[in-house]
């Protein structure tokens, strides 16, 4: 494939080339409006590099062939959007369970259920955390312009092997078919899945290490002969049903996300320095956003914006501190408030929110007049 | 009852010949029967505990029937004289 | 002589606990060992092979046998496979699923692994029955049959599972029971030699939930059961139309060894102008 430096791209193909940069070598996928483009294009490109392509019959398939492709050694992706991500849900927490690295783009549409194919939509921010049952860890990323579509899939694809878990890369259809020139980069950091350290007798997959390092996962196929399961499991994978053990399995799984917040989490803080006021805000709405912040600016407003790049581990902390310097939160989203109760659980000031599910994006003047409001 | 035991031993063991054919692992048995049933020369017969035991070993044809439709792998056809002594001089052999 | 069990232990992972969970008499432990002795009679690496299986009393197999092993989720376990085969396709991966599994949920999966035809083994313990979750009817319980949802006796007319997958274009597809354990090795062992998708039905006795609510009797008399109703598939074809009864063919049913999925794919790539 040849370099592309300063091109037009929209945003899933910036997800698309992303995820190639990314060392991306299996994609399975069923065809879903607003997500289809990214299959498309890495049909044609994955060949190219040896990689495979592959439509599944269904999304459960795409998941599952995902996560074996994963096990066999590839760094594996798929995409979707909210009924596709719907059926994803039960082998989402397999992969998460069993820990095995994958990365799931869900370019969100107007739900729920069949609901708006053709139209936007942030609904999904919930169910990309908890969607799928039982307590389980979650990664997701929310990218804000198409140059992050494509640098947030590379960070997926990181995050994903480092902490041997799935990851969410949660875009809006706004996002997902959005148009921009962008400067491919050069040098981005690429995570590879580490070898083992140790010979296959010693090997012991699912070992909670003290301090927190993360067993590397040998693909098949390398001598180290181990189980793999849903079940809840003992270091060495095997199920398990004694209680000190499910402990350790369960904690495990979460707590090295939940001891890992400073690396995982990024946010973006836009003129919060000594804003009165803070948006918070995400996906295409962050646009919108930003342009509210500079016109409320213009009219001597101190407003300001946070952005979590990470949705999830939501920046709670953050937006504690953010909560000790500002009067007033707004929350703007593509949705009735998702995001906007995550803000009221983090900070104990006022916080009101512009919702929109009616598939058209949230303008800057609508969040202008809400910060007007709050204001007098 | 655990691990190795003698089957033979409930049974007649006059037979020289075929002196316990067959092995059972009676921790992993489950006295489901089957052995019994597809022994084709009715070698074997339920003991007291509802065990397999060789009640006839000197029927035994080495057929292995018992052993192939075993779900729990616990009956096992005793080696051979012959094998056992290749085997013996195997280990002396790496003793050497 | 045969001494089978013991080339079973070679296979058997020594960290798990024996005997397995399967209740007495379970046919699914004769289905393993003949998994087993298949394997071994190929002379195939453990480091090269991956067990897949769904979920199911079938699926706890791959926790016991020393491969790399995957416990999928139910009815999965195809489309787990499909991903490993094709990012390694030098590994030999062997699917176990129940009919439940295999049939029901996991249905739409068989039947476009069969389309695909990817290098796979498919081995379905069918014992008309979903045992795990104790005795519900599945989609292979033959009619007027009980099940624990099927108190009255089922009225939906069971599929065929060997004559789905060749209709579906699995490339080889055999059927044996526990009954014929012997004969079932020699067909595991045709099927993961063969290019392209292949799937072994193996008719496999639930005494716990099927045969108490179905047939007078214990493991024994299923296995009975099975021998005067499996046919060899010759002989099979001799019965006149509508006189079979519940009579059914085992054998090979087709064995066509043709290129796959994977053969297929490398010709994209050189299309593509990509390295294989
Ligand atoms: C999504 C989902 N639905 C239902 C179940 C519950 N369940 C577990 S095993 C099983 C049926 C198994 O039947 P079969 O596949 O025939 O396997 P067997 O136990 O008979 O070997 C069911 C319904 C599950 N684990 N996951
Ligand atoms: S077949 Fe095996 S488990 Fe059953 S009674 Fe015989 S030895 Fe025991
Ligand atoms: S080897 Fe054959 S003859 Fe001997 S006990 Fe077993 S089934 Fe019977
Ligand atoms: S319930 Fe049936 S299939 Fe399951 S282990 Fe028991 S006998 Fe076997
Ligand atoms: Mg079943």
């Amino acid at each position: 494939m040849k370099k592309r430096n300063d091109v037009l791209l929209q945003g899933n193909e910036a997800c698309a080339l992303g995820a190639l940069a990314a060392g991306m070598r299996f994609y399975a996928g069923y065809p879903i409006t607003p997500s289809t483009e990214i299959a498309e294009l890495l049909s044609i490109e994955l060949p190219k590099v040896g990689g495979i392509f592959i439509q599944m019959e269904d999304e459960i398939a795409s998941i599952a062939a995902i996560i074996g492709a994963s096990l066999a050694g590839a760094k594996s992706m798929t995409a979707t959007s909210g009924p596709g991500f719907s059926l994803m849900q039960e082998n989402l927490g397999f992969a998460a369970m069993a820990e095995v690295p994958c990365v799931v783009v869900n370019v969100m549409r107007g739900g729920p259920s069949t609901g708006m194919p053709t139209r936007a939509s942030q609904g999904d921010v919930m169910q990309s955390r908890w969607g799928t049952h039982g307590d389980h860890p979650a990664i997701v990323l929310s990218p804000g312009s198409v140059l992050e579509c494509y640098t947030l899939t590379v960070h997926a694809f990181n995050l994903s092997e480092k902490y041997r878990t799935p990851v969410i890369v949660l875009m809006d259809g706004i996002m997902g078919h959005m148009s921009e020139n962008i400067k491919i980069p050069e040098k981005l950091e690429i995570i590879n899945r580490p070898k083992p350290t140790v010979p296959p007798i010693w090997y012991r997959p699912y070992d909670d290490i003290p301090g927190g390092e993360i067993v590397p996962l040998v693909p098949f196929g390398e001598g180290y002969r181990y189980h793999v399961t849903g079940l809840v499991h003992d270091a060495l994978g095997f199920p398990t049903l004694v209680p000190d053990e499910v402990n350790a399995c369960l904690k495990k799984i979460i707590y090295k996300i939940k001891n890992n917040l400073h690396d995982i989490i990024r946010i973006e803080k836009y003129l919060l320095d000594d804003a009165d006021i803070c948006i918070v805000a995400y996906g295409s709405v962050a646009r919108s956003a930003r342009e509210a912040v500079n016109m409320a600016r213009q009219e001597g407003i101190k407003a300001g914006m946070l952005r979590p790049i990470t949705l999830w581990p939501f920046p709670r902390f953050n937006l504690e501190d953010i909560g000790r310097k500002v009067k007033v939160f707004v929350v703007p989203e593509m949705n009735y408030g998702q995001v906007y109760g995550e803000v009221l659980k983090a900070c104990h000031k006022k916080v009101v929110r512009v919702t929109r599910v009616d598939g058209e994006l949230i303008t800057p003047d609508e969040i202008m007049k809400k910060i007007k409001e709050v204001t007098i | 009852m655990n691990g190795k035991v003698n089957t033979g031993s409930n049974g007649s063991s006059e037979n020289k010949k075929n002196k316990d054919p067959v092995h059972l692992f009676s921790s992993w048995c489950k006295k489901c029967g089957i052995c019994i049933a597809i022994c084709p020369k009715k070698v074997l017969e339920r003991g007291p505990e509802g065990y397999p035991y060789a009640a006839r070993p000197e029927d035994c044809i080495l057929c292995g029937m018992c052993d192939i439709h075993c779900p729990d792998y616990a009956i096992t056809l005793r080696k051979k004289d012959k094998d056992k002594d290749k085997d013996e001089e195997a280990e002396h052999e790496e003793a050497k | 002589m045969m001494r089978t069990s013991e080339t079973v232990y070679k296979y058997l992972r020594p960290n798990k606990k024996f005997p397995h969970v399967w209740c007495p008499g379970c046919g699914i432990g004769i289905v393993m060992g003949a998994l087993v002795r298949a394997i071994d009679k190929k002379g195939l690496s453990k480091d090269d092979i991956v067990l897949v299986s769904g979920i199911g009393c079938s699926g706890r197999m791959s926790t016991y046998l020393d491969f790399n092993t995957l416990h999928t989720t139910h009815g999965r376990a195809l489309a787990f496979a499909a991903g490993i085969k094709l990012a390694r396709p030098e590994l030999t991966v062997i699917v176990v699923m129940g009919d439940g599994d295999a049939t029901a949920i996991g249905g739409n999966h068989l039947i476009h692994a069969c389309r695909r035809n990817i290098d796979i083994t498919a081995l379905i313990i069918n014992n008309n029955i979903y045992g795990m979750t104790g005795g519900q009817y599945s989609p292979t319980t033959p009619m007027d049959k009980k099940a624990s949802t099927a108190q009255y006796g089922n009225i939906e007319k069971p599929f065929d599972i060997c004559k789905l997958v060749e209709a579906c274009g699995a490339s080889f597809v055999a059927r044996g029971t526990t009954y014929r354990a012997n004969m079932l090795d020699p067909l595991i062992e045709k099927a993961i030699s063969r290019r392209g998708f292949s799937v072994v039905e193996a008719m496999a006795q639930c005494p716990v939930q099927y045969g108490r609510r179905n047939i007078q009797g214990g493991p024994v008399d299923m296995l009975q059961w099975y021998r005067d109703h499996a046919v060899p598939v010759a002989a099979f074809k001799e019965i006149p139309p509508g006189e079979a009864g519940e009579r059914f063919p085992i054998g090979v049913m087709v064995d066509l060894d043709e290129p796959g999925y994977i053969d297929r794919y490398k010709e994209i790539i050189k299309k593509a102008g990509g390295e294989v």
